[in-house]
């Protein structure tokens, strides 16, 4: 018996000095990359946190001080909230585009020969592969008032006047939904891969319906790649500037843009570092409430 | 195995000799500017950067940009600033000199400074200035006669480029559509009532978007650089420009040292050649117009220029110490007037 114990505690043993050497290669193996948060991401946030309370001065930049004043003004002025509402909006409005655009890619991805699927994938890829700079200027050229297609339409008869393709917040929404359908599909691709085929063969065999069949079958299943993709694009969106600040045409405000003004034109850095923490618990909610629609059951 | 004979030896050594021969500041201690990209990092690369480098025994680093873009990385690295140099607007001399960014001014040993004009002095901008520019009314003749005044940029029927805020020149079209209705630079009001009430606004940020909008036909008439205009013109693109009879506004710009930054010596002689006349001969032709009186330019590219002393006391110039601590109520009030 006590051979026995003695074995067992030599096999436990052996499974904690396995376990623990596991956990030591883990904290290993993490270290690095956590350096580089701690580093790169936590050490400048927390910088970032401490300025968002200090008081912004117009000849010393700011003061240090503890207040509150940068978001009780951000969570009060009617501007800002407007703003908020607008760059979910537009985070939604993208989210929806790439959806909507990217869901049948995805299905005929998936369902297409490897040298098809190769060439389609290489086509959805394609706008990663460009300078952002350069592929929004060509949405410019494309939508301007003397652009391709204002002067279709003049040379058409179809209006006199260019018609306001650009400068405006449709415009903002079509630039990011180019760059973020990628995501998008590679998403759903990655779920409609593994969507057995039979189930399909299954209901058509059973009579569903076209419709049916999606709505019950197809559209369950894909949701987790819906989800994925819906998470990738809404983040991208809501935090991109470029886009917004060429695409715009000084028109289209989001909290980007305005994080980027105040940090170099007006120097305002506590409001500007207050604006960062809106866009992160933005972030943090968006995700919380993601997980909350997306959950995965398990059981 | 690794086989080396004594010839493999000597060509190894001569082809380590050749490439440090080739780089003459190998191992010189690093003088990193804050510079503009595009033409004018082109002239620096080819008509100063070599002969700083072996006068100064440095190794010039440029990063490009602009000085809003550099200022706020003095500012959180005020103690070890990451440039010995920088390209900056006279408002952003006036910010930095407030906000205490900046090396004292040293002019004894920058004696281009006696030769430049005294609106381009440092007692009247603290700055080290290399460069003038106008802000130009620019107009597409075939739209509209050449503008008489600022204010008919508002007749019914013109789409009319506005300078975004954020940008030295939108300051000033916003402070001049104030003036014209009543306003002043203390009561900007005016000028936002204004700006909205222009017909076809078209806002512009930026000087390539502005330019592209010119290129593409987009804009009738707008406050503008005169250089860049000057150029499209050359290209034999339909626009022409203007002095109002209000007048035109300039911009003085330069370099300024950061304090703290190191290597003040070499600093003070980039800014002296900068002030200096082949300094600014080498950038005449790319239209940059020079700050130095002596600087010579035959008639044909004088004219294209903002060039002689009248043609400098002409212009004006906002006063930034009554503007600067206004722009982050300005770009709020902006935002939430044009944007959303």
């Amino acid at each position: 018996m006590t051979v026995v114990t003695s074995e067992m505690n030599v096999g436990e043993r052996l499974d904690q000095i396995a376990a623990s050497r596991r956990r030591k290669l883990r904290f290993l193996q993490l270290t690095p990359i956590a350096l580089l948060y701690f580093a790169g991401l936590i050490l400048p946030y927390l910088l970032l946190l401490r300025m968002s309370f200090n008081k912004y001065d117009a000849m010393l930049i700011f003061k240090e001080t503890f207040s509150w004043a940068n978001y009780s003004k951000l969570l009060t002025d009617e501007f800002y909230l407007k703003i908020v509402a607008e760059t979910i909006g537009l985070g939604l409005a993208v989210t929806l585009a790439t959806l909507i655009l990217g869901y049948p890619v995805a299905w005929v991805i998936v369902r297409s020969k490897p040298r098809t699927k190769s060439l389609i994938l290489a086509a959805v890829l394609s706008p990663l592969l460009i300078n952002l700079v350069v592929r929004t200027y060509g949405w410019i050229t494309i939508l301007g008032d003397n652009g391709l297609l204002n002067n279709w339409i003049m040379a058409w008869g179809i209006s006199d006047t260019p018609l306001p393709f650009s400068d405006n917040f449709w415009t903002v929404v079509m630039g990011l939904a180019h760059v973020t359908l990628p995501f998008m599909v590679l998403s759903l691709v990655s779920v409609m891969e593994s969507l057995p085929a039979n189930i399909i063969e299954a209901s058509e065999n059973l009579g569903a319906s076209t419709w049916r069949i999606f709505k019950d079958i197809i559209w369950p299943l894909t949701w987790p790649g819906v989800g994925a993709g819906s998470i990738l694009v809404f983040s991208f969106s809501i935090s991109a500037f470029v886009t917004p600040a060429l695409l715009g045409g000084g028109r289209v405000s989001t909290i980007s843009t305005l994080i980027y003004e105040q940090f170099t034109f007006s120097v305002n850095w506590p409001l500007g570092s207050a604006l960062v923490f809106l866009l992160l618990a933005m972030n943090m909610v968006v995700i919380l409430l993601h997980s909350q629609l997306f959950k995965q059951d398990h059981g | 195995m690794i086989g080396l004979n004594r010839r493999d030896l000597l060509a190894g050594a001569g082809v380590l000799a050749a490439s440090m021969a080739v780089r003459p500041a190998f191992g010189a201690e690093k003088f990193v500017i804050g510079t503009f990209g595009g033409t004018y990092e082109k002239i620096l690369d080819a008509s100063v950067i070599p002969g700083f480098e072996s006068a100064n025994n440095v190794k010039v680093q440029k990063e490009l940009g602009w000085g809003s873009k550099f200022i706020p990385k003095i500012i959180a690295s005020r103690k070890n600033p990451p440039f010995n140099l920088v390209y900056i607007n006279e408002d952003e001399a006036i910010f930095g000199q407030n906000a205490g960014l900046w090396e004292d001014i040293d002019t004894s040993s920058t004696p281009n400074v006696n030769d430049i004009y005294n609106v381009c002095k440092p007692d009247v901008v603290p700055m080290y200035t290399g460069i003038i520019y106008e802000f130009t009314c620019a107009y597409n003749p075939e739209k509209m006669d050449a503008p008489k005044s600022w204010a008919d940029l508002w007749r019914p029927g013109l789409n009319v480029g506005v300078p975004h805020i954020s940008s030295t020149y939108g300051m000033i079209f916003l402070m001049i559509a104030a003036q014209l209705n009543g306003g002043s630079i203390e009561n900007l009001d005016p000028g936002f009532k204004a700006l909205k009430d222009l017909p076809n606004m078209k806002i512009y940020k930026g000087v390539t978007d502005g330019f592209g909008k010119f290129q593409r036909g987009e804009v009738d008439a707008a406050l503008f650089y005169r250089h860049r205009i000057q150029i499209l013109k050359d290209d034999g693109l339909g626009i022409d420009f203007t002095t109002p009879s209000e007048g035109t506004y300039g911009m003085r710009t330069g370099v300024q040292i950061p304090k703290n930054a190191g290597n003040v010596a070499a600093g003070l002689d980039w800014a002296n050649r900068m002030m200096g006349p082949e300094y600014q001969t080498a950038f005449a032709p790319k239209l940059y117009s020079p700050s130095n009186k002596n600087v010579s330019l035959d008639a044909g590219l004088a004219a294209k220029h903002v060039y002689g002393q009248d043609k400098v006391d002409s212009l004006r110039f906002a006063d930034w110490n009554i503007l600067n601590p206004k722009k982050s109520e300005l770009i709020e009030k902006w935002n939430k007037e044009f944007t959303g």
